[in-house]
């Protein structure tokens, strides 16, 4: 089993790394059906996205890489994912447009490292985050801004959590390629990143923080 | 030396000659909009409107070029692109691609369709007209787009084009070569004819060579496909009206671009600061062959600094830029709602103060 459960893991891996979306969807079911853990397959699903990632901060893959990377983990995982309980609950979106790739990308990533996302989806406005808030009942909320029209809409959804006593029961982080520290601090958000990996550790530190009560 | 109109000024830039001051150059259709007084609702559908808009923000804001636009859809439209046009934005709604599910059938079924068939498309051109017909005299102006690799991006998708080129290439790129080639030709063609002989330059935008955006095994091609493309816009308009690089993205590959277009272009556009690619490399590199245009930061100083830290970027660009070759102080890429108006005065009392030859 052990040597089986290795080979079908090899043939997600070659599939994923060649980029053949198709090939890999189709090695993930395989490995299922042959009784591989879910575990395992995420796991290895995970790796290689992070890898992705990797091969992107040192150059050697562009977006266009990552965002072929995102949609081939992203058809495996739903696959393999297993029911576990989260370690914390996120709502994300983006705001005022259609850009979707960064939010996308830190969304798999928190579903990979175990936090429950709500993904408001693009074009989405303060109101309803402030609605999801008080729906969802979320640790943290994340704010993505991709273009600079729409920065103003990160500033303005901070004010209406704050106008209806929402503000104290989570903690916000806001990103997207036309954000700064300065901008986060500007705004009084808890957090902010800028690439996807170090998102999801401020996520974490957030969640850390709310649990210590800080 | 007397004054100079922005238009002549401009043009006496672009030729490499030294004008009265450096010329300066930024555009916003946030703030257009914001100076036309309606919401997108109707600035979207009202050319008289959109024309006010960016007439009043050259006059307003002194810029010594007018870029004319509502959004980068409207000439998609006769494909199937559809849009959310609310209060302040335009966005897409449908592009063809599937966001979840890729399939290269739909690059294989792309069929041409004439840029101008829709009703928006001719209400920019409307608007172009207008506005060239009020203040054609005494401003310059850019028109241009993207190359046929973006621009079959933004029919299927920007995310779904990038993860498509790299699952199914020869899909992409066989749709680029069957379809966009003509059609960036024939919509950049017919985006410059409401100029007329008052058009100063063709704006190229360069997102598909962005250093993040574009694989590295697919560059030449790219390349090979813009370069064709451009030459192909050239002949057919007939004159040789300067061409501009625009490059929006924080990592703009000037070195291959240049090696790639060399004389084909005239100007350089880029972002800096908050690019990787600082002005002092692209002056001492490309100050003797093109004219640069770069110094203002969109993102930051411009819409979160204060005028002094305005005054001091300009300061900085024009130390760096303005004695060493013909040099533009320009923005990145269009500026945001939001950005201050005592900000946007003080760029041009910086640029009077530093950039006076």
């Amino acid at each position: 089993m052990e040597q089986d459960m290795e080979q079908h893991l090899k043939a997600i891996v070659g599939s994923f790394l060649a980029f053949n979306y198709f090939e890999a969807e189709a090695a993930t079911k395989r490995a299922l059906d042959a009784g591989v853990p879910k575990g395992e397959i995420t796991k290895t699903l995970r790796a290689l996205f992070l890898t992705a990632l990797e091969r992107y901060e040192e150059g050697k893959y562009s977006i266009a890489h990552v965002t072929a990377a995102a949609s081939i983990f992203e058809v495996g995982f739903k696959l393999a994912k297993a029911e576990v309980a989260p370690k914390g609950k996120v709502v994300i979106g983006t705001l005022g447009s259609s850009h979707y790739l960064g939010k996308d990308i830190i969304r798999l990533l928190l579903t990979a490292d175990g936090f429950e996302v709500v993904d408001l989806g693009e074009i989405v406005f303060p109101e309803q985050f402030v609605e999801a808030v008080e729906r969802e009942k979320p640790d943290i909320v994340a704010l993505a801004s991709m273009i600079i029209a729409c920065l103003p809409l990160q500033k303005a959804a901070i004010g209406m959590l704050q106008a209806r006593d929402l503000r104290d029961n989570v903690k916000v982080i806001v990103g997207g390629a036309v954000t700064s520290a300065r901008w986060a601090a500007e705004i009084e958000a808890d957090g902010w990143a800028p690439d996807a990996p170090q998102a999801v550790e401020e996520v974490n530190r957030l969640l850390r923080e709310l649990k210590e009560g800080a | 030396m007397a004054e100079m109109t922005g238009k002549e000024r401009f043009l006496c830039y672009l030729q490499g000659e030294k004008p009265d001051k450096v010329p300066l150059l930024h555009w916003s259709v946030d703030l257009a909009l914001a100076l036309s007084g309606v919401s997108m609702r109707q600035f979207a559908f009202d050319p008289e409107k959109i024309a006010l808009g960016h007439i009043r923000y050259v006059q307003k804001y002194k810029t010594d070029v007018c870029v004319v636009n509502t959004d980068l859809w409207w000439a998609m439209e006769p494909f199937g692109v559809e849009v959310y046009i609310t209060d302040n934005l335009i966005y897409p709604k449908k592009t063809l691609a599937d966001r979840t599910r890729p399939d290269p059938k739909v690059y294989e079924e792309l069929e041409y369709r004439d840029p101008f068939a829709g009703k928006r498309a001719n209400i920019v051109r409307k608007a172009s007209e207008i506005v060239a017909n009020e203040v054609g005299d005494e401003v310059a102006f850019r028109e241009g787009g993207y190359g046929p690799v973006s621009n079959l991006a933004l029919v299927m998708g920007v995310k779904e084009t990038l993860r498509d080129l790299i699952l199914f290439p020869e899909a992409v790129f066989g749709a680029v070569e069957r379809v966009m080639m003509d059609w960036t030709v024939d919509f950049i063609a017919g985006s410059l004819e409401p100029w007329k002989d008052r058009l100063t330059n063709i704006n190229w935008g360069f997102a598909s060579l962005d250093k993040d955006l574009a694989p590295p095994e697919f560059k030449e091609e790219i390349a090979r496909l813009e370069l064709e493309c451009l030459n192909r816009v050239r002949e057919r308009v007939g004159r040789d009206v300067p061409v501009t690089t625009h490059f929006c993205g924080p990592r703009p590959d000037l070195d291959f671009v240049t090696e790639k277009f060399g004389d084909t272009l005239d100007e350089l556009q880029f972002w800096w600061p908050g690019s990787d690619y600082p002005l002092e490399d692209a002056v001492s590199k490309f100050g003797d062959r093109y004219a640069i245009a770069a110094g203002i930061d969109h993102t930051r100083t411009l819409l979160l600094g204060s005028p002094e830290e305005v005054d001091a970027m300009v300061k900085s660009s024009m130390d760096i830029a303005k004695d060493r070759c013909s040099f533009a102080l320009s923005s990145g890429c269009e500026l945001g709602i939001g950005t201050p108006e005592g900000n946007l005065l003080a760029l041009v009392e910086a640029r009077d103060e530093y950039g006076t030859y």
